[in-house]
């Protein structure tokens, strides 16, 4: 299914678009999803982020803010959507639409996959990238389990992240940014802050790796 | 002045304290007040600062997401090498003298990032062609009769213009109003030993509009600096604000037309007599490098997010990369129709632009064109607004602005790829501050968050 964004899409596009792209990974819920006709929102419950996601004919086509023709609008705390302690999104519309509106709330959360399954994929994508480090160490702290990606010849080239399953999966997968999860002390690392300041490059383009 | 002058110098104008003034990325002025003692102590290197200067955002947040080789390992210091050719008394403040500076490293390395050192790393480029370069810049601002005190607590907005409500430009009612608070600017630009020509009331309510002798682009950039400084600091004594904000209201906006002519041995290097348009080959490979790197050139042209909402059609500000001869519907208007008056005034800038990074685009886009014997499109004699969709366009936003400054090649082999590299960062970080912190991306008008950004500080 094919997932197209308006010419200088916001971050949010972006990020949807990694998400959906990220959702279409399952053959499943892909037949559902070529199948939808409709128009589906997602706002920003604190600031005014938005997307408007249009589905029709197989694909779906995004673009910024709440379309007037929505038939489902979705508010949610943006840097919360998922976690544990979300708050209860507001919905408009479903009731009048509950098959798409169930459809394309299924495509906005991916089936969860294991941290380090993550992590492997973001450093696919990290290593690639300019003065990256060699070596990225990342320590599970709900269970001590470690997880090495690369390999640093000299010594003197690894960088550590450290923090719990979920919050690791935030990050790996594309939800959060390192660098504002690591200023908000959700995870925590040992390195340069030239490593801190790439690797949060690379987090962010991760995030937004949908838009390519 | 040279080194040896410096003591003899602060004695006679009997300065106790001295204040460093350099560019920012965002063209802010920084500095440091320092007792005479501690800046004789400083030289040649200067005082320090947080590296953390270059990697700061507007808003004060620090970035993340790059990284260049001038920065320490974790956190350090940068230096302020005065250019003690600029050294002034300062006109209002006795015993307190100015001087600019440039960043270096801790090892006196100059600091590819720093404005003034990729401005003078052009103007080398130029010289090394037997080329000299003068400039002169069109600075628009807007005064208002609030001191920032009290336009902060009204978010900015329902300020009182300095002068009438009504757009209406060039007369000397309107002027009126504004002439305490210019007099005052004049006056302390005198003192500066910086050359104005003209100031004027302009067309949005409390704008004006200030005109500079033309100098070389060093000189030239240094005095806009100063005089923003010196504009600001006008307002805050007086009890008033100005901002150069691109559009700080839903009236015109804040441009920063910049003139410049190009010299070889003394003569102009853009005219030619024995050609019917006057135009000499080297002016015309100038304009063809200009109008080739424009759509690239504004990423640093327009370099706030605000600076957007000025480039629309019908509103003064170019919207295409174009040429014509006396024509201020396109991107350059081209004057050459005598070898004293043959110059390119180039029409893109807002006024929010850091002028060091402006000048050296500029210049670098010409230098490009000389380079690459670059042949200009054809004049554009129209009206170079109200196209139909799909006409060829400049970017309409600080995104795609950074997209089109990546793609093209020209700017960057003479700018350097370090800067380039890190600029690119910067104004996407710009971007993703405003989706991000509750800037609002369907908004017809100025938002409030850029006011808060950009109103005192650009």
């Amino acid at each position: 299914m094919e997932v197209v964004l308006e010419p200088d899409a916001t971050p949010l596009v972006r990020i949807i678009a990694t998400t959906l792209r990220e959702s279409l990974r399952d053959p499943d819920l892909t037949r559902k999803a070529e199948g939808l006709r409709g128009v589906f929102a997602l706002k920003s419950a604190k600031d005014p982020q938005a997307v408007t996601m249009r589905f029709a004919a197989g694909r779906v086509a995004l673009a910024h803010g709440v379309a007037p023709d929505a038939q489902v609008v979705v508010t949610v705390d943006l840097d919360n959507m998922t976690g544990p302690d979300a708050p209860k999104p507001k919905v408009k519309g479903a009731l009048g639409h509950p098959m798409f509106a169930l459809t394309v709330s299924k495509l906005l959360e991916p089936k969860p996959r294991a941290w380090p399954e993550h992590a492997r994929a973001f450093w696919e994508f990290t290593s690639k990238q300019r003065d990256t480090p060699a070596h990225l160490r990342v320590v599970c702290l709900d269970n001590g389990a470690i997880l090495d990606l690369g390999r640093d010849e000299s010594g003197e080239d690894t960088y550590e992240i450290h923090g719990s399953a979920a919050a690791l999966e935030s990050i790996f997968s594309g939800n959060s940014v390192f660098g504002q999860d690591l200023l908000e002390g959700k995870v925590y690392a040992i390195g340069s802050m030239k490593y801190a300041s790439v690797l949060t490059g690379c987090s962010l383009a991760w995030m937004m790796r949908g838009a390519a | 002045m040279t080194p040896e002058d410096l003591g003899g110098w602060l004695d006679a104008h009997q300065i106790t304290t001295v204040r460093t003034e350099g560019a920012s990325l965002d063209g802010l002025v920084l500095g440091k007040h320092l007792s005479r003692d501690k800046f004789e102590r400083s030289l040649p290197l200067g005082p320090a600062l947080s590296d953390l200067v270059f990697a700061w955002d507007i808003g004060g947040s620090p970035q993340l997401g790059w990284w260049a080789d001038f920065r320490q390992p974790a956190l350090g210091d940068v230096h302020q090498r005065p250019d003690l050719t600029t050294m002034v008394a300062s006109p209002n403040r006795p015993g307190m003298a100015d001087v600019i500076v440039d960043h270096v490293t801790i090892a006196g390395d100059p600091l590819p990032v720093c404005p003034r050192v990729v401005l003078r790393g052009v103007v080398d480029r130029l010289a090394a062609r037997g080329l000299t370069a003068r400039c002169a810049c069109e600075l628009e601002f807007m005064v208002f009769r609030e001191p920032y005190e009290s336009a902060r607590r009204s978010r900015y907005r329902t300020l009182t213009p300095m002068g009438t409500p009504l757009p209406i430009g060039y007369t000397t009612h309107n002027a009126h109003y504004l002439t305490e608070f210019m007099d005052e600017v004049v006056r302390r630009l005198d003192g500066l030993g910086i050359a104005w020509e003209a100031w004027s009331d302009e067309a949005a309510p409390g704008q004006v509009e200030l005109n500079f002798e033309p100098a070389d682009p060093l000189a030239t950039a240094d005095r806009v600096l100063r005089t923003k400084q010196a504009i600001k600091e006008v307002a805050i004594d007086r009890g008033a604000s100005a901002t150069f904000m691109a559009k700080p209201t839903a009236e015109y906006g804040n441009g920063m037309h910049i003139h410049h002519s190009l010299a070889r041995d003394g003569a102009s290097a853009f005219f030619d007599a024995s050609r019917d348009d006057h135009r000499s080959t080297d002016m015309r490979h100038w304009i063809g490098g200009l109008v080739a790197t424009m759509p690239a050139a504004v990423s640093i042209l327009a370099p706030t997010v605000n600076s957007y909402r000025r480039m629309v059609g019908f509103a003064a500000a170019p919207t295409t990369p174009t040429w014509c001869e006396e024509n201020k519907s396109t991107g350059l208007r081209v004057i050459s129709r005598s070898e004293k008056l043959a110059r390119i005034e180039h029409r893109v800038a807002s006024a929010d632009v850091n002028v060091y990074l402006a000048l050296a685009v500029i210049l670098a886009g010409g230098i490009a064109g000389l380079d690459g014997d670059i042949e200009p499109p054809d004049e554009y004699t129209g009206l170079a607004w109200g196209e139909p969709p799909g006409s060829a366009g400049l970017p309409a936003s600080i995104s795609a602005a950074a997209d089109e400054l990546e793609r093209d090649k020209l700017l960057t082999a003479v700018l350097g790829e370090s800067f380039v590299d890190y600029w690119l960062h910067n104004r996407r970080w710009e971007w993703l501050m405003f989706h991000t912190g509750g800037g609002d991306a369907g908004a017809a008008d100025v938002t409030e968050w850029e006011l808060n950004r950009y109103f005192e500080l650009v």
